[in-house]
């Protein structure tokens, strides 16, 4: 090797090396600080963030944490009806999102074909609907659900605004399992005279239920961290709401409110912000753990 | 005909859900023009760009609504994120491809994934709390240009390095294998082999990082510093659009709120410009014919 | 719904073919054939990859309605009924016209279940009448001692030649008048592939087979009568149609002959 290509590939190799350190390192300070300000926080005399005293005295400080309600506008207490709120407006999301999503994904993938019009139609709009920003959703959510039909700060308006947001992932992801069902056993449904129904029932939906299992469990993650879409669809009441009509405050705006509309917040901002990181960690692991169990299954001996 | 008509009806069932999952892309363009169309009217489309300055509230002089120094801001933190992104991100998915042995690459890439995965309020807080501090040491305030540079950056980089790893990951081995037949360093490789034959796809992973850039919301509202004027440094604050809207859209009326849905459109239009722009250099993810 | 007449005992044709033209998207697959299936026999089509044997075997079934692009001209006759007419119920034709893959496609479920979905679906609602038809069934192509202590097991653990002949009981067991069979044995062993001969020209007793095959030798062994169908760029056609003793033996179209000594395809 010629001394010039030498040097050309020793650069290529410091880069290619050095980029991994510095990522995983940026990555991992972002991790632990979060992992120990947000532990901290619960460590009875510790000084917060902020350095404005202590709260949670004695032992199970997490569990109080978990199941109280905020005081002082979320200073002190926990983020009882925060998680509560969290909840429903994740269900009203699901509720909304998973029927028409794995019926559209039926339609894209076995109704149409790869180059009807119409199906192709169908997919831009949902890339597009993919690269949607979500502030815009936010806005659209609005206009639609809190203005024209007159749902106001809601919890079902901003379920329903993270479902049109959760519903592209859901479908691709639904749509990929379909096409993974090999057509051999379409063939062998059709040769043995199943109507479409049960082809799609008994036969397709049954199949490709992992895929769709961990497409729907990654749409919980992305709803769970999405806040601008929320800002201005459900609120920022922080007491638990009565009805699916009432505001309620979602985890991640409690942080963002916390830390930038309350002095003293930091502290509690950083323990919901651990909160929300483990559940975040439980739903990837659920998803890879799924992945794995159902990819195994496909492996068929023969 | 029992049997079939409960697939006739099934068929209709799928088919009208396709539909409404199709139109939503639709009804999103349609309300924002909707809503923006009271701010066009009255303030009228020249004042976006000629107004003094980005001041809705202003009653004194009907507000200024000068959404010039808000677009650059989007445009400066955008462009600075890819620019730290691009190389960082290309070098993980060529770290991944190429040099990693072992489990280490897969680990990494499952480390980036989980990266692209933290919700954005989480990276906003540990801007603020932990990277404005220090860059207001150097220069203060700490909520600026920089901030919001750096942190935006960390966010689309998974996005930017797993794109351009499936899209390295799809070169043809057949391309590789005659590249070290004829004796070709594993560098020489990587960029005379690799990426030009990736180029396509790493072009589309830098432009859907821009597009995410350009979305983002909550961590640069927590640390770019909120500032409506056209920053004259790095250290300056400074605004973007989607700052503009979360913070104002609470309190906004009338024709300061149809303004802020004209802000919607600017950023619409944008993202899908660039994501036009990914479309028509053809290769996608998935979608690579092999 | 329309009735389908099973076969009775007139010699009339089980299944037939008339001027049947297959075309994908304009592509023509096979040109005009013409040809019938005797009641209770074996027929072969013999003839080199890409000649049509699989899109004539999927028009029997209209199992070519799968294929948009796909295009049936010509009479495709079961009894007395033209089943490309549009008013067939294809789902009612399907049962009893039943059919085999190159690779078995049995469902990922019970061995059971597999031979019960076919049942149910066509409206056996009574458990213990499944119950009693799977076992008969799975006596009839003799794998019930091989199975019947694992009928609540996955089916897919069966080995290839098992699962083959499972897939065989799955179509057998809505009694279906003809058995189409495309390469059944090209997907199995040599002792597997024994098993299955010997099991085709047992359901011969039941049945109209009609099997599509690439082995000439297996055609010699188990069928009644040959077709063999020749592919060039004009599409498929049939080449020469007998009984199998006089095609192999007394060839009349050159063709036929130099496929046969394995000087062509």
């Amino acid at each position: 090797m010629t001394r010039h290509k030498l040097g050309w590939n020793v650069l290529m190799a410091v880069g290619a090396w050095s980029t991994p350190v510095i990522v995983a390192g940026l990555f991992l300070w972002l991790l632990v600080d979060v992992a120990i300000r947000g532990w901290l926080a619960f460590v009875p005399g510790s000084p917060d963030a902020s350095g404005t005293g202590t709260w949670l005295q004695g032992p199970g400080q997490i569990v109080q944490f978990l199941t109280s309600a905020p005081l002082r506008a979320g200073r002190a207490g926990g983020i009882a009806p925060i998680l509560v709120s969290t909840g429903l407006i994740l269900s009203v999301c699901l509720a909304a999102s998973f029927p028409i999503g794995i019926a559209a994904a039926l339609f894209l993938s076995e109704v149409v074909s790869e180059h009807h019009r119409f199906g192709r139609f169908v997919r831009c709009s949902l890339d597009v609907l993919a690269g949607v920003p979500s502030i815009v959703f936010g806005l659209f959510g609005n206009a639609l659900f809190c203005r024209l039909l007159g749902f106001r700060f809601s919890i079902l308006a901003g379920g329903l605004t993270l479902a049109c947001m959760v519903l592209p992932l859901l479908i691709r992801s639904a749509e990929e399992s379909f096409r993974a069902v090999p057509i051999s056993q379409r063939q062998a449904a059709a040769a043995l005279g199943f109507s479409r129904c049960s082809t799609l029932f008994r036969v397709v939906i049954p199949q490709a239920s992992g895929g769709i299992a961990v497409g729907l469990i990654l749409g919980i993650g992305r709803a769970l961290a999405e806040t601008a879409a929320l800002i201005f669809t459900s609120g920022y009441v922080d007491r638990t709401p009565t009805s699916l009509f009432d505001s309620g405050r979602s985890l991640s705006i409690h942080i963002y409110e916390l830390s930038m509309n309350v002095p003293g917040g930091n502290r509690n901002a950083y323990a919901s912000a651990l909160v929300l990181i483990v559940l975040l960690v439980i739903i990837n692991a659920l998803a890879q753990w799924l992945t794995a169990r159902f990819l195994q299954r496909q492996i068929l001996p023969i | 005909m029992f049997r079939s008509s409960n697939d006739q009806r099934l068929t209709t069932f799928l088919c009208g859900s396709a539909t409404m999952a199709g139109l939503i892309s639709l009804l999103i363009v349609v309300f924002l023009v909707l809503e923006s169309i009271p701010a066009l009217s009255h303030i009228g489309l020249s004042r976006f760009v000629t107004d003094a300055s980005w001041h809705p509230a202003d009653v004194a002089d009907q507000g200024a609504f000068n959404l010039l120094p808000i677009v650059v801001g989007t445009l400066l933190a955008s462009a600075g994120a890819i620019l730290i992104a691009a190389p960082l991100g290309i070098l993980s998915a060529i770290f991944i491809q190429f040099y990693a042995p072992g489990r280490l690459g897969r680990v990494y890439l499952q480390m980036v994934e989980l990266m692209a995965g933290v919700p954005s309020v989480v990276f906003g807080l540990w801007g603020l709390i932990v990277i404005v501090p220090l860059v207001a040491r150097v220069h203060p305030p700490g909520q600026s240009l920089l901030t919001a540079v750096l942190i935006l950056s960390m966010m689309i980089l998974p996005t930017v390095a797993m794109l351009s790893h499936a899209a390295l990951a799809s070169v043809p081995r057949e391309f590789l294998i005659a590249a070290a037949a004829l004796g070709f360093s594993r560098g020489t490789t990587i960029v005379c082999v690799a990426v030009p034959a990736a180029r396509s796809g790493l072009a589309t992973a830098l432009l859907l990082g821009l597009v995410r850039a350009v979305g983002e919301t909550m961590a640069v509202v927590m640390v770019c510093g909120n500032v409506t004027r056209i920053p004259s440094s790095l250290f300056d604050p400074v605004r973007t659009l989607t700052a503009t809207v979360a913070l104002e859209m609470g309190y906004a009326r009338g024709d300061h709120r149809s303004a802020l849905f004209v802000c919607g459109i600017v950023l619409l239009m944008g993202v899908a410009g660039l994501v036009g722009a990914s479309e028509l250099l053809g290769s996608r993810r998935g979608h690579d014919p092999a | 719904m329309t009735n389908l007449e099973p076969n009775s005992a007139l010699p009339r044709p089980a299944m037939s073919v008339e001027n049947l033209t297959i075309r994908y998207g304009g592509k023509i697959a096979l040109r005009s054939v013409t040809l019938s299936f005797a009641p209770r026999s074996i027929t072969a089509l013999i003839g080199p990859s890409g000649c049509g044997k699989t899109s004539l075997l999927s028009s029997l079934n209209r199992l070519t309605d799968l294929i948009p692009s796909c295009q049936l001209d010509g009479i495709v006759c079961l009894g007395e009924r033209n089943i490309l007419d549009r008013t067939i119920d294809v789902v009612e034709l399907r049962r009893h016209v039943g059919m085999i893959f190159q690779r078995p496609n049995l469902f990922p479920m019970t061995i059971r279940r597999n031979l019960e979905l076919p049942l149910r679906e066509h409206g056996w609602r009574d458990a213990r009448k499944r119950s009693q038809k799977v076992e008969q069934t799975l006596l009839d192509v003799g794998l019930w001692d091989e199975v019947k202590d694992r009928l609540d097991r996955p089916a897919l653990t069966l080995s290839g030649g098992q699962q083959q002949r499972l897939c065989l009981a799955r179509a057998l067991i809505l009694d279906p008048e003809v058995i189409l069979l495309d390469e059944p044995c090209s997907a199995l062993d040599p002792i597997s592939t024994g098993v299955v001969e010997e099991l085709l020209v047992r359901l011969r007793e039941k049945c109209t087979l009609v099997i599509a095959t690439h082995n000439l030798g297996q055609a010699r062994r188990i069928s009644d009568r040959c077709a063999l169908l020749w592919g060039d760029a004009d599409g498929g056609r049939l080449v020469e149609e007998a009984e199998t003793n006089v095609l192999f033996d007394r060839p009349q179209d050159p063709l036929t002959q130099a496929f046969l000594g394995g000087q062509i395809g």
